[in-house]
């Protein structure tokens, strides 16, 4: 795949550090599982292109270490770099079909359909209570 | 929609700033027969520009379309020193002006507004009341197409909008349910977002991205309002042009400003009338870099008052978590409902004035799952990633509460030790949230804790004071009718230089509860007409 910025190795990092960060749970797949290692986060990183250095930082700290080990050091350590690596795999992870249809996500555009007649008799009541208008 | 240079000659009036007062002054005064030249240091912004629509919405909003100019940081943007706030001020910088960021809560101020001082005996009545706003509320709620419902009880007119309200939603329903159940007052809130096709603008599709930029061009920022048609009829808007200082005459009146161009290089635009309309902190600091031998403590300083008085209404939210699915990440951001329960004085809460509260959507996951540096991070991630996504996600509303902070002369705007860009000084703010707002807040927070309890929520996560919401900058170049104690009279002229004119947030005398953008664009127009009016009883400098 072109534009990739993370080789294998980095890749390895961020998948085992990803799993610790975003596991899997009865309802939800794990970050590796969303398919944050192959593309997406390719294309947060491209989004975010500041955040680049403190991202690739994060992995080179994590390299060779117990992942939650790692992570404990950095979010003490250097926050930036934890919150880097964070914001960039929760953002790949959003990016995920799967993800989204566990979540039952279904984000806009959606038609803004009035819904007055849900709510207008108790508007009567709220007139009714009035207001004291200085 | 940029024009040249070489286009450009003297103008009847030159506008600095096409923000929202900008841009109403644009409109009213090319409309009158002026010729006018409006400068601009941003860019004009297209609806693909923003993200809301897009896979990076979320990601975008935290840098690119950040609301704070200081985590931004674009070409267009100056730095403010905040060491000294509490508070963080919001803005966008291009055309537009902060509308292109803004929520779209079209809130009037109330009639106790304007007469602060005569019924709570604190800060200063205005030099007008709420009956001779009137008129421009209603004409511009009309112009902009604004959605809401008529006959909200909280004010003195059953005033009237163009569109009817937008959907108040899953989330709407319940938290009214829950004021009902406390006998507090709730309304659909009126928003500057199309519920419907408006002129040529389309209806809200619900991105709830309106505080990053809108996709759709259903909200009314003033580029789509005002200034395309302001072009259109002969404005020249000349953007990449930031104002570093205006100019004078040996008679003491103003002849137009000097900026700075894209290519870096200082231009002169003279004008026979100026009119700054750079909101609450670029205003003041374009006066306070303005000093010559004739006003040596800036423009139009003689009060001392300029860049005094800051007011930034701190915000406090108080968020609900609730067991149903409620599509909390549906807009509009935009506010669903609003409540002025709480507005008015009394003083049995050991506090004056009050504040107003609008409920709001929380936006999409990534929001939920942010971590924040004082917290262990696995109270973020690990199992709380997805315990925290599940309780929170489409589950969280958020009643935001508006506080009045009245005027005080140690809140304020300077200039600081920085530059932007350019080479241009920039502002420093001083802020100190005072005793009253701080009761005023704590009793806000308790009651909307009350709130959400009622409608049924299953935790509720106060924050009495969020630090990144300065997006209301007022009160630094106030009008009033004594040039001992304000910079402006009623119509925004400035009592030192006779062809100098300020109509942007800056003129507030108190700050009001509400969100002020209806008001600066009432006010705005009000100050324009009766400029556009008296014409002939105008000093100019050409
Ligand atoms: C995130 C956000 C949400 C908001 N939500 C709401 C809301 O829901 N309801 C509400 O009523 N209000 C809201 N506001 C506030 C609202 O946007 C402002 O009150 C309003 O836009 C202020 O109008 P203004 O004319 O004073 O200034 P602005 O609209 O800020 O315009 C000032 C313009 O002047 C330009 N300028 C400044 N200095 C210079 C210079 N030296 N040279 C050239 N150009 C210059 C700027 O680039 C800018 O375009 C919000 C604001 C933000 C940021």
């Amino acid at each position: 795949m072109e534009n990739q910025l993370l080789d294998n190795d980095q890749r390895r990092v961020l998948a085992a550090v990803a799993d610790v960060l975003i596991p899997t749970n009865n309802e939800m797949p794990s970050a590796t599982d969303a398919g944050v290692t192959e593309n997406l986060i390719d294309m947060v990183l491209g989004y975010r292109a500041d955040l680049v250095p403190a991202f690739l930082d994060a992995l080179t700290d994590c390299s060779g270490k117990d992942p939650s080990t790692a992570l404990d050091e950095m979010a003490n350590k250097c926050p930036e770099k934890f919150e880097a690596l964070t914001l960039l795999t929760s953002a790949a992870y959003f990016q995920s079909a799967k993800v989204k249809a566990a979540l039952n996500y279904n984000p806009a555009p959606r038609t803004a359909i009035d819904d007055v007649d849900t709510y207008i008799d108790m508007l009567a009541d709220v007139v009714e209570r009035g207001f004291t208008i200085r | 929609m940029e024009n040249n240079r070489s286009d450009v000659k003297d103008a009847d009036v030159l506008i600095v700033g096409a923000g929202a007062s900008g841009g109403v002054a644009a409109l009213e005064l090319i409309r009158r027969g002026f010729s006018v030249v409006c400068l601009e240091q941003g860019d004009w912004a297209l609806n693909d520009d923003f993200t809301g629509d897009k896979p990076q919405w979320e990601l975008a909003r935290l840098k690119q379309w950040n609301s704070a100019p200081n985590t931004r940081a674009a070409a267009s943007d100056y730095p403010i020193d905040t060491t000294e706030s509490p508070i963080e001020p919001l803005m966008y910088n291009g055309v537009g002006g902060s509308t292109i960021l803004f929520s779209g809560h079209w809130v009037r101020a109330m009639p106790s507004d304007f007469r602060v001082r005569t019924l709570d005996g604190v800060a200063d009545d205005w030099p007008f009341q709420y009956e001779d706003l009137r008129p421009f509320y209603d004409e511009i709620t009309h112009h902009i197409g604004a959605s809401g419902l008529e006959g909200d009880p909280a004010y003195p007119d059953s005033h009237t909008f163009p569109l009817p309200p937008l959907p108040i939603g899953k989330y709407g329903l319940t938290a009214a349910k829950g004021m009902d159940k406390l006998g507090w007052h709730w309304w659909p809130a009126p928003n500057a977002i199309a519920s419907r096709k408006f002129k040529d603008r389309g209806a809200c599709v619900r991105y709830g991205s309106c505080e990053s930029g809108c996709p759709s061009g259903a909200k009314a920022s003033t580029d789509l309002t005002h200034l395309r048609e302001a072009v259109e009829l002969g404005v020249k808007v000349i953007t990449g042009a930031r104002v570093r200082h205006l100019t004078i005459n040996d008679q003491g009146l103003v002849t137009g400003a000097e900026y700075i161009d894209r290519d870096g290089k200082i231009q002169h635009q003279a004008a026979g009338v100026t009119v700054l309309a750079a909101n609450g902190i670029g205003t003041p600091r374009i006066l306070l870099n303005s000093t010559s031998t004739l006003f040596p403590n800036g423009l139009a300083n003689s009060s001392g008052l300029v860049g005094k008085r800051l007011m930034v209404h701190p915000y406090a939210s108080v968020y609900g978590t609730y067991e149903d699915d409620l599509e909390t990440y549906l807009g509009p951001t935009g506010q669903a409902l609003q409540s002025m329960h709480f507005y008015e004085t009394d003083t049995d809460r050991g506090f004056v004035r009050g504040g107003k509260w609008n409920l709001m959507p929380t936006g999409g996951p990534l929001t939920h799952t942010l971590w924040n540096r004082d917290t262990n991070w696995n109270e973020s991630f690990g199992p709380a990633f997805h315990n925290r996504l599940r309780s929170t996600f489409g589950r969280y509303t958020e009643w935001g509460i508006t506080t009045e902070d009245l005027p005080e002369e140690h809140n304020e705007v300077i200039i600081g030790d920085s530059f932007d860009s350019d080479g241009i000084p920039a502002p420093k703010i001083r802020y100190k949230i005072s005793e009253n707002t701080r009761r005023l807040l704590d009793f806000h927070v308790a009651r909307a804790v009350e709130a959400h309890e009622a409608a049924g929520a299953t935790s509720i996560e106060p924050i009495p004071v969020v630090r990144e919401s300065g997006w209301h900058l007022l009160g630094t170049a106030r009008m009033g009718t004594d040039p001992a104690n304000s910079v402006v009279d009623e119509w925004g002229r400035t009592h030192d230089v006779p062809n100098l004119f300020v109509i942007d947030g800056s003129v507030f005398v108190t700050s009001t509860g509400v969100n002020p953008t209806a008001t600066i664009m009432a006010v705005a127009l009000r100050a324009m007409r009766h400029l556009a009016d008296n014409r002939n009883d105008q000093r100019t400098a050409l």
